[in-house]
């Protein structure tokens, strides 16, 4: 474990701060905020998947009684497009062109959700249906319908390094194979929810649940045409996010109609709807070639990506961009070719999910690793041994690897620890029962993943108020999405204004309040905004313990200090090169399953997990993270997916999209740290919400493998494939 | 609009609903107890379960004339008069059960439900007990480990 010891606040297994109010029942999500004279809103939405818009006659919605308004494209005062990272391609709600089946083509807003229920069957809707294109493969033939002017083709990139087609020829191993993972749903319990309270007739204040506000503030004075400080947006309790929300259509919706009305607009998302519409995991398929020396070394790696973008951009270039710097895993190769792209198609739009596009590639670089060591007649840890990246060699983009990284620690420690459990307690040999009847393997997993946003300048902003009583207020622009953010960066700010817990207060994600700071996702917010609220509690140490603030009186402004932090990371050339992320979190997952060989069930065991990911702040909320991030894992590798029919959701619902319940989830996980020094984060912090759920299906698809000797190169690998494999 | 009383957390209430309105909306959009959570509105996900004479039921397929003169728990009632959390509100915070907090409520009342007729569950049981909760945050472990806690203290 890496040392915390001189520290007081930090490395402290402190409950969390919100912890009481949510026991209690009393933390107000989005859609529990009730407001006097407040309306409700539903959604028109299409029952086509790729159709032109001719009409909307809202007439007989409006007879409906308690209907209040019908709004339409028409109706948007501002520009009708919205997006994230500078992309702004998806109408909040459709002018011509019908590009996704459950796209929003108008707005029902009631007295009640029933009347505005009601009243949606009522608005009369004329459409054209046309040709949709439901992969990419489809979507990128040269007949194919277009979903925008530009054509199908969202975003490419590429990585190149050295000289591939020369390390190929000097290989003694060359070993091609493509995989496939599916598009799966964030699944936060949590309903999509907004309300929107018009304040007086210029400003708007807006409730929603998000992993970012000030995008969201954006997005919303540019649908109403106000500008920016007419919009406050705040986010209520958020019900998980694992980098889905907010849901920008929605967001925008809310305040619109609360506008329009001028009263208060709520609307929630059924779960058949978020299921339907809202953002997604992208389903990859990823064709990787290793050119390998006969010692076990990577010389090259070819890599080939393609991305179902969905219907509108979202983050899909940048979820690319991600996955063509990481799809080579945590290893030297001097020899890379790698394309990847994202292709627009008429299903509902994936976005961020944890792990933004690493896991798909994750899952095909770590099964590789397997295969290459099979047929090298390696070990599986060995393989990864002689290529794991160390301190000074170079990523596949170029970026050299920092001094004090452990990845190399983390197999070794691996190694020892499944040397003890072979010891104790060994597998049979690959298919033989054990005295259950069950087929048993381990199996591991490496990667690396680059915390903060991809190739641009990381800024994290943060500010400290010193109350009249002495205590602290901290204010961050990132919400809590439930992982305990406030609460890691409460203990930052308690530890270095060196006062005891939990002496500050936190207040996020309130636009009136607070400084942008970029989202609660990219595994940043630890070390991004972690290192600005540092930084403002250092100064404000500095200023009280100079004397500063010793002379105030009541009715005096309250001392205050803000701080910014920016990371050296580097925009990319055109090969992909360069230093696109500050800190890389590096780690190995091996886990244990049991195999079913009558029924094909897999069961997981147990799960040992190594990484380099600093000083751990919050042991409690670490342990939290590793676990249900193995738990999504396990969801993603075994039994999660969603299942489009011409870009209808055959899945929409909890009792047909199966989650791990309590019943799945019983193998112990046992996390460790490993000493590292490289972290760029608050004391050497770095994050761990992605990296908990990243190895974790590789690590199942090569268990079972060891287990069965069935190869899987498609998620998830459902108890159907593995009981047909076993009868093979 | 038929008038029915429900004992709510040691309260007679007396409320008109439609026949057709459930227990889950009584709760939330009539008498404010919002602790308890709509999401799934089909059984499936577990955030809307209270206690109804002694069972664990998920709220939302309650119609509230069922309830008519029965007794609900929510988890506004664990808390005892004077506000102090009760031990399994305690636990959930020491143990790092709480996560995003929306599969809470009802994750508590399913497992003061178990507690409640099994003050010594086991393992299995408690999983069992918590099958019908889905939670995306933790993975489970640390709620079990959670209830558990209570039970050995019990």
């Amino acid at each position: 474990m890496a040392t915390t010891s001189t520290l007081t606040a930090v490395g402290r297994p402190f409950e969390r701060l919100d912890g009481e109010r949510k026991a209690r029942g009393q933390a107000l999500y989005a859609a529990d905020i009730e407001l006097p004279s407040m309306l409700h809103g539903r959604l028109v939405r299409s029952p086509h998947a790729h159709a032109r818009l001719l009409g909307v006659d809202p007439s007989a919605a409006l007879a409906v009684p308690g209907v209040v308004a019908v709004l339409t494209a028409k109706d948007v005062p501002g520009r009708n497009a919205v997006g994230s990272r500078g992309v702004q391609d998806q109408p909040i709600l459709v002018t011509d062109h019908v590009r996704f089946l459950g796209e929003p083509v108008a707005m029902v807003v009631a007295e009640s959700v029933a009347a505005a229920t009601q009243g949606t069957a009522k608005v009369k809707v004329d459409y054209e249906p046309l040709r949709g294109v439901f992969t990419p493969e489809e979507a990128l033939a040269p007949d194919a319908p277009a979903l925008f002017e530009r054509g199908n083709l969202c975003h490419q990139a590429r990585t190149r390094r050295g000289d591939f087609d020369a390390a190929r020829r000097q290989a003694a191993l060359v070993v091609t194979n493509v995989y496939r993972t599916p598009m799966v749903d964030h699944a936060f319990l949590e309903p999509h929810a907004a309300v929107a309270r018009p304040d007086g007739g210029d400003a708007v204040t807006v409730w929603v649940t998000a992993k970012t506000v000030h995008p969201m503030m954006d997005e919303i004075s540019r649908i109403l045409g106000w500008p920016k400080e007419k919009v406050r947006v705040i986010a209520a309790t958020v019900g998980g996010s694992f980098g889905g929300k907010p849901e920008i259509p929605l967001g925008c919706l809310v305040a619109l109609a609360a506008v329009r009305t001028g009263r208060p607009v709520k609307m929630v998302y059924t779960r058949e709807e978020t299921f339907q519409t809202s953002a997604k995991r992208h389903p990859y398929v990823v064709r990787l070639t290793h050119a390998m020396a006969a010692d076990g070394h990577i010389l090259g790696l070819h890599a080939d990506i393609t991305a179902d973008a969905g219907a509108y951009t979202t983050e899909s270039r940048a979820v690319v961009g991600r996955a063509v710097g990481h799809c080579a895993g945590p290893y030297y190769i001097p020899n890379v070719d790698v394309e990847g792209r994202a292709v627009f198609t008429n299903n509902p739009a994936p976005g961020a999910m944890r792990g933004y596009g690493v896991p798909q590639v994750a899952f095909a670089h770590e099964i590789q690793m397997d295969i290459i060591a099979a047929r090298l007649g390696l070990d599986p840890v060995e393989v990864r041994l002689r290529n794991v990246l160390k301190p000074g060699l170079p990523t596949i983009t170029g970026q050299p690897v920092l001094e004090g990284v452990g990845a190399e620690a983390c197999l070794l420690r691996i190694r020892e620890l499944l040397a003890a459990e072979d010891a104790t307690d060994p597998c049979p040999p690959q298919g033989v029962p054990d005295r259950n009847g069950e087929l048993l393997g381990w199996g591991v997993a490496t990667f690396y993943y680059g915390n903060g946003r991809t190739a641009v300048e990381d800024v994290g902003r943060a500010r400290i108020r010193r109350e009249a009583d002495g205590s602290f207020t901290l204010f961050v622009g990132v919400p809590d999405v439930g992982q305990g953010s406030d609460t890691i960066l409460a203990q930052v700010a308690c530890e270095e204004l060196r006062v005891p817990w939990p002496a500050v207060k936190v207040i996020s994600a309130d636009t009136a309040h607070t400084l942008e700071t970029g989202p609660s996702s990219a595994s940043r917010v630890t070390v991004v905004v972690g290192r600005a609220v540092q930084e403002a509690a250092r100064r404000m140490r500095e200023f009280l313990d100079s004397g500063g603030g010793a002379d105030w009186r009541p009715g005096d402004p309250l001392p205050e200090m803000a701080a910014e932090y920016r990371t050296d990371s580097t925009s990319l050339d055109k090969n992909g090169q360069g230093s696109p992320y500050g800190t890389y979190t590096y780690g190995v997952q091996a886990v244990k399953v049991g195999v079913d060989p009558r029924t094909g069930k897999v069961a997981v065991r147990k799960v040992l997990a190594a990484y380099d990911v600093g000083p751990i702040v919050n042991p409690l909320l670490f342990q939290g993270q590793v676990e249900g991030g193995v738990t999504g894992g396990v969801g993603y590798a075994l039994f999660e997916g969603i299942r489009l029919t011409e870009g209808r959701v055959a899945n929409p619902n909890f009792h047909t999209y199966l989650l791990p319940t309590a019943l799945d989830s019983t193998a112990p996980v046992l996390a460790e740290t490993v000493e590292s020094h490289d972290g760029a984060g608050p004391f050497g912090a770095k994050g761990i919400g992605e990296p908990a759920s990243i190895p974790t299906a590789p690590a199942i698809a090569n268990a079972i493998h060891r287990a069965t000797g069935g190869r899987f190169f498609e998620l998830p690998i459902t108890m159907e494939k593995v009981y047909r494999a076993l009868r093979r | 609009m038929l008038s029915i009383t429900l004992n709510v957390n040691g309260i007679s209430r007396k409320v008109d609903v439609e026949a057709t309105t459930t227990l889950l909306d009584v709760l939330r959009d009539r008498l404010g107890l919002l602790g308890t959570k709509k999401r799934c509105e089909a059984g499936d996900c577990g955030a809307c379960t209270v206690i109804l004479d002694g069972r664990a039921v998920a709220s939302c397929l309650i119609l509230a004339v069922e309830a008519d003169g029965r007794k609900v728990l929510t988890v506004e009632s664990l808390s005892n008069a004077s506000g102090e959390l009760s031990p399994l509100q305690k636990a959930f915070i020491d143990k790092g059960a709480v996560q995003c907090g929306f599969c809470t409520p009802g994750m508590l009342m399913s497992a003061k439900a178990l507690l409640d007729r099994n003050p010594h569950p086991t393992e299995d049981e408690i999983r069992e007990a918590i099958a019908g909760n889905l939670c995306r945050c933790t993975g489970y472990a640390k709620i079990v480990e959670a209830i558990m806690e209570v039970s050995r203290r019990g």
